[in-house]
């Protein structure tokens, strides 16, 4: 064990393995601040041009980029409101207000240093589970996993108390969008009026981009001006603001810590990722805050909970991934496609006769996100100033950036025009008050909800028990009750101190 | 979310400006899509009418359009990338390949059949998958009249269980009734299956909807389901190892494989009939019907030529893919014998489909 880290370590020193961790941050900051691409699209690409270079240089770059991608995507989040990645959708909620406050940088440095601490956090946590890793993956079944999907669903539907109807109702929608198209479960298409667009359903990132990018443009340009609104007693970004918002995040602690953890553990799962982490993370923070009503109005601890969470994710992703060749998205897959085009097998068999390797992934993807954290922390204070920018300027070079990142994922013109629709619907749902993040969430998980649930009967041949009958679903299960039930058990806690309270003062 | 960030006020006067901004939108995409247009903007090769003897092609005078109908990162991708690198060399210019992903591989088929016959537009084909497809929608098209560039990649099928289970024979797994773990209804993995519990006398009891292979193993593992059909990519071939937990109880291939020895073949155990290329996972590779011959010849050598060039062997191989050679001929007869195979299996493929 020693010896494989000392090599990993020994290799990340090389000049070749500087260069490919800087390539690989630069590529996956970028890629992730685009909205619509992402570290995906950006690792199948380069994955053909790493043959033929050492095993230990490839997995560098790969390393580099999807451990900074989600950190990337919280610079558009905070100043244009659209997530650069589906994982960055939370930080939208206190980033962008920050921004418009003229906060930006502050923003941007709370999201780069919780991102930071949350990797630390998962890689370590990783390294300490490497050898017990068979036994999570096995202890979680279709059930378990079913209830873990409905626990994201009741995740979100807390995240609009604000107005429970029109966020049961978008994201309601969200889930029978999702049900549209090829079956797999079913081996059926449904509802795709025998079009060849709709067969695979509706493709996520241009609606994604649509409903967040689109109609924020239209909202901006419907408004004038620039982004933040910079005038009398506001601050203006820089780098001393961006620092300072480094800081902040030590006085978060628990929220930070809260996130990681989340994090971490929903990484592991297969299939869940960094959407749902982001999500109850947030939802988690807010919940446990003794000023809940400050979440959504630019609150720095929002930040902190989304990001540390999605960054964490990263290290509890890679646990399935290295330990069992299971992996847990789309971007383990390509790495994992990168193991074999270098001749290293994936599977349990990677922990055996390639350690040296999972360690050099291991201190790439940390040697990477310090690299992040010090480009968006001490670039910050410049890239803030895009809030800055008119809105005239700025929303042609936006939609541009968003339909090339459309167009270039299946080069299909479809694709454009249903960002476009869905940009206009999105625009008239902000209007009309219903939230998009319900509706995208529902969206993502309505059909994996639906699959478990299938998978599960099947594997039970019918039977309703296989639900409730292993320990982790029962753990599910009561955290979902608690977290439904929190706003009522509030609602009676206070009623029940207002009551003491009131026989105080009459005695 | 705060109240006044979601709810946007539209004053009188911005109207105008979120109308040009919503026009603006619909420009750009409609410029955008004009430029990746599907349809060629060049005019084709005409056939010349010149009086010599010998037909003198200029070909290729621009560049190739490799059609792939998955994403880029996949083993099909990788190979028309690989082999297209090689003969872009060979032929001095750009070989690109487009990523047309989408309808389960279909654009891919589209481009073929649509495409104009100038030899600048070719696609790999993910066969006998495809053909099932268009075979199962009754407004599929057929692969008549395709002009076959040959075969670039294959995968080998096999049939995995965990080493605990008690079946080994078609005939054990048959009394045994195991649940039959499955990706998806569709797809690859989903017609192997399909056609041999037909002619195997299996019972289609099936788990499906699995994350890829990986995690149809961890399934097994957990005891959620028996027995898995599964192209044999390396992860597939690590997993049969003695040091793992599954064992391989047949393969398609004609004769047994060197990384699996003890696994007995479909002819061996009594099924000739499902053996051979018919059932194999393969990368065809076509060009619209009506391409000039001489055209298709020049790719086509080119292609061959590649395939037997040891770096791009080694290249695919390691992807995980088998590479046999086929000729542009033998790819149409080998279509020839998967076509009359399916067209037996149709009925027992939907029935199977809509099982559920």
């Amino acid at each position: 064990m020693i010896e494989a880290f000392l090599e990993g370590l020994a290799q990340l020193g090389q000049p070749a393995a500087i260069a490919a961790i800087v390539a690989g941050t630069i590529v996956g900051v970028l890629f992730g601040a685009i909205p619509g691409l992402g570290s995906v699209i950006a690792m199948a690409v380069l994955l053909p041009f790493t043959f033929g270079w050492d095993a230990y240089i490839a997995m560098f770059l790969f390393a580099g980029i999807f451990g900074t991608a989600s950190t990337g995507g919280a610079i558009p989040a905070i100043l244009l409101n659209t997530p650069g990645t589906i994982a960055n959708v939370c930080t939208t909620l206190d980033g962008h207000p920050m921004a418009r406050r003229g906060e930006a940088g502050r923003a941007l440095g709370l999201a780069a240093m919780a991102s930071g601490l949350g990797t630390f956090f998962s890689i370590i946590v990783l390294a300490m589970l490497l050898p017990a890793a068979k036994l999570l993956i096995l202890a979680f079944g279709s059930p378990e996993f079913f209830w873990l999907v409905i626990l994201g669903l009741v995740a979100v539907t807390l995240a609009s108390r604000d107005n429970l109807v029109k966020g049961l109702a978008a994201g309601g929608v969200g889930i029978l969008l999702s049900l549209i198209g090829l079956s797999l479960v079913f081996g059926q298409v449904r509802f795709a009026l025998d079009s060849e667009f709709l067969y695979d359903g509706l493709p996520v990132v241009p609606l994604v981009v649509g409903f967040f990018a689109l109609s924020e443009l239209m909202v901006y340009t419907s408004r004038g001006g620039s982004i933040a609104k910079v005038g009398d007693g506001l601050a203006q970004p820089g780098i001393r603001q961006t620092v300072g918002g480094a800081m902040e995040v030590f006085r978060y602690k628990r929220v930070l810590l809260r996130g990681s953890i989340i994090g971490t553990v929903l990484g592991a799962v297969p299939g869940v990722g960094g959407a749902v982490a982001n999500f109850l993370a947030y939802t988690t923070a807010k919940q446990a805050s003794k000023t809940p009503e400050l979440f959504g109005t630019g609150y720095p601890g929002g930040i902190v909970a989304s990001e540390s969470a999605n960054d964490a994710k990263d290290g509890g992703i890679l646990l399935p991934t290295l330990t069992f060749g299971i992996p847990g998205n789309v971007e383990m897959v390509i790495l994992m496609g990168a193991f074999v085009l270098h001749g290293i097998t994936p599977g349990r068999q990677l922990l055996v006769h390639n350690l040296d390797i999972v360690w050099a992934i291991i201190l790439g993807v940390i040697a990477a996100q310090i690299l992040t954290t010090i480009i968006v922390v001490s670039g910050g204070g410049f890239l803030a100033k895009i809030s800055l920018i008119p809105v005239r300027y700025l929303a042609p070079i936006v939609a541009v950036v968003s339909f090339l990142g459309v167009y270039a994922i299946r080069s299909n013109p479809w694709d454009l025009l249903l960002a476009v629709v869905a940009g206009c619907i999105g625009y008239l749902m902000r209007r009309a008050g219903f939230p998009l993040i319900t509706f995208v969430i529902g969206f993502v998980l309505g059909n994996t909800a639906e699959r478990s649930f299938v998978q599960s009967l099947q594997v039970s041949e019918g039977s309703y028990t296989i639900f409730f009958s292993s320990p982790i679903s029962i753990v599910i299960i009561i955290t979902i009750l608690i977290f439904a039930g929190s706003p009522l058990i509030k609602y009676w806690y206070e009623r029940f101190t207002a009551m003491r309270k009131a026989k105080l003062a009459s005695r | 979310m705060s109240a006044d960030h979601e709810r946007v006020r539209v004053a009188g006067g911005s109207w105008r400006r979120l109308v040009l901004a919503a026009a603006l939108s619909v420009v750009l995409g409609a410029l955008i899509a004009g430029c990746g247009s599907d349809e060629p903007t060049a005019t084709p090769v005409p056939a010349q009418p010149t009086p010599t003897p010998v037909p003198q092609v200029q070909f290729p005078e621009r560049e190739i359009e490799w059609i792939v109908g998955w994403p880029a990162g996949g083993g099909f991708d990788l190979a028309a990338r690989t082999i297209g690198d090689f003969m872009g060399n060979e032929l001095g210019v750009d070989v690109v390949v487009r990523n047309h992903t989408g309808a389960g591989g279909r654009r891919a088929v589209d481009a073929v059949r649509r495409g104009a016959p100038d030899g600048y537009t070719i696609s790999i084909m993910n066969m006998p998958m495809q053909l099932m497809a268009e075979k199962l929608d009754p407004a599929g098209a057929d692969f008549e009249g395709f002009e076959w560039i040959g075969q670039a990649v294959r995968q080998e099928n096999i049939v995995t269980a965990p080493k605990t289970a008690s079946f080994n024979t078609p005939e054990e797994v048959a009394a045994a009734e195991p649940r039959i773990c499955m990706p998806g209804l569709a797809g690859h993995n989903f017609l192997v299956a399909a056609v041999s519990t037909e002619v195997m006398g299996i019972p289609w009891k099936v788990v499906s909807g699995f994350a890829g292979g990986a995690d149809t193993r961890a399934a097994m593992l957990r005891g959620e389901c028996d027995i898995s059909w599964t192209v044999a990519n390396p992860q597939v071939v690590a997993s049969i190892s003695p040091e793992d937990d599954f064992k391989g109880l047949w393969v398609y291939s004609d004769e047994r494989l060197d990384w699996a020895p003890d696994t007995p073949t479909v002819a061996e155990l009594g099924y000739p009939e499902l053996g051979g290329p018919k059932l194999l996972n393969s990368g065809l590779v076509a060009a619209p019907g009506g391409t000039p011959p001489e055209i298709v010849k020049l790719i086509e050598d080119s292609f061959q030529r590649a395939l037997n060039d040891p770096d791009v062997v080694a290249r695919l191989r390691e992807g995980g893919m088998e590479v046999l050679p086929m000729s542009g001929q033998a790819t149409d007869e080998a279509v020839g014998g998967m076509d009359a195979l399916l067209t037996e299996f149709t009925d027992v493929v939907k029935a199977r489909q809509e099982a559920q």
